[in-house]
């Protein structure tokens, strides 16, 4: 092969390498950007966060979390709050602390858009905000 | 230079170019890729004062902390603290921390400014990492006295 084929491949490798990067690094973004991981982590750290100021709080209060939940699932359970898409590998937990003699009880399925937790006595209930 | 010596000096330059053009370009996804992660951390991240706050909001807000309720009505006063309920047992009633999160969440050392009196929780290492102030009525008996209880925050474990 001539000189001025090879550099004309050798141009066109380059080009073809940069595109790759390139494309690589821009789908890399667009899955970060448009993954379900930070809502999920800051939903799950602000319902505990939600649980433990209804804690504090005395006597008892109903409070709507104000974003549509209805693509996940979340648990509260004594000591935990879990959110996830249905299977264990995508659910984020955070933790709260109950004082002695409270306890916290919930499930919320994918249908549901509203979600409230309420504190009543020492029970600390999540629940559709729909139902009475 | 005869051709076979051109050749020779054309790859070697080829050779040095795509060297530091793999690790250019691979420092620079590496470089990419921890931006992008580090941004998804930022964005998820709680001011741990705040959620502190959350928690210390309990110690003078409810009975089961440390807080007054008038037994006749059941009513509670926000802001209050019984002296004689303010206790380390009590304390750990109010607030205790479990094996699978201590290493991460808060400790606390309250102290009441004007009474002196202080406690600590379960596993709190005198390392403060920021403090919170709350107007509290002190209640011993018949007094009230208006006083600041100081909460003291450590943020995981620290030996």
């Amino acid at each position: 092969m001539n000189k001025k084929g090879l550099s004309l491949i050798l141009i066109i490798f380059e080009i073809f390498v940069v595109l790759m990067v390139t494309f690589a690094l821009v789908s890399k973004a667009k899955a970060v950007g448009s993954s379900d991981e930070p809502f999920m982590i800051n939903a799950a750290e602000d319902l505990a966060m939600m649980v433990n100021v209804l804690v504090g709080l005395p006597g008892d209060s109903l409070v709507e979390y104000p974003y549509n939940m209805s693509n996940y699932l979340v648990t509260l359970e004594d000591y935990k709050v879990t959110i996830s898409k249905g299977n264990e590998a995508t659910q984020k937990i955070s933790f709260f602390y109950l004082p002695a003699g409270y306890s916290a009880l919930g499930f919320s399925d994918k249908e549901k858009e509203s979600l409230c937790i309420e504190k009543k006595a020492k029970n600390i209930l999540l629940r559709d905000c729909h139902e009475s | 230079m005869n051709r076979r010596g051109e050749d020779i000096f054309d790859f070697g330059q080829k050779f040095v170019y795509w060297t530091i053009a793999v690790i250019v370009l691979t420092l620079i996804a590496i470089a990419f890729k921890w931006y992008l992660f580090s941004s998804q951390a930022y964005s998820t991240t709680r001011a741990s004062e705040l959620k502190a706050e959350a928690i210390a909001l309990r110690f003078g807000n409810i009975p089961e902390c440390f807080a007054n309720e008038d037994l006749s009505s059941g009513k509670v006063f926000s802001n209050t603290i019984v002296l004689s309920n303010f206790t380390k047992p009590l304390l750990d009633k109010c607030y205790s921390t479990n094996d699978e999160t201590r290493a991460k969440t808060f400790h606390f050392r309250l102290k009441l400014e004007k009474e002196g009196t202080e406690i600590i929780s379960d596993n709190y290492g005198y390392k403060d990492d920021f403090t919170l102030y709350h107007e509290v009525f002190v209640i011993n008996g018949l007094n009230i006295k208006n006083d600041m209880l100081v909460i003291y925050v450590q943020e995981g474990l620290k030996p």
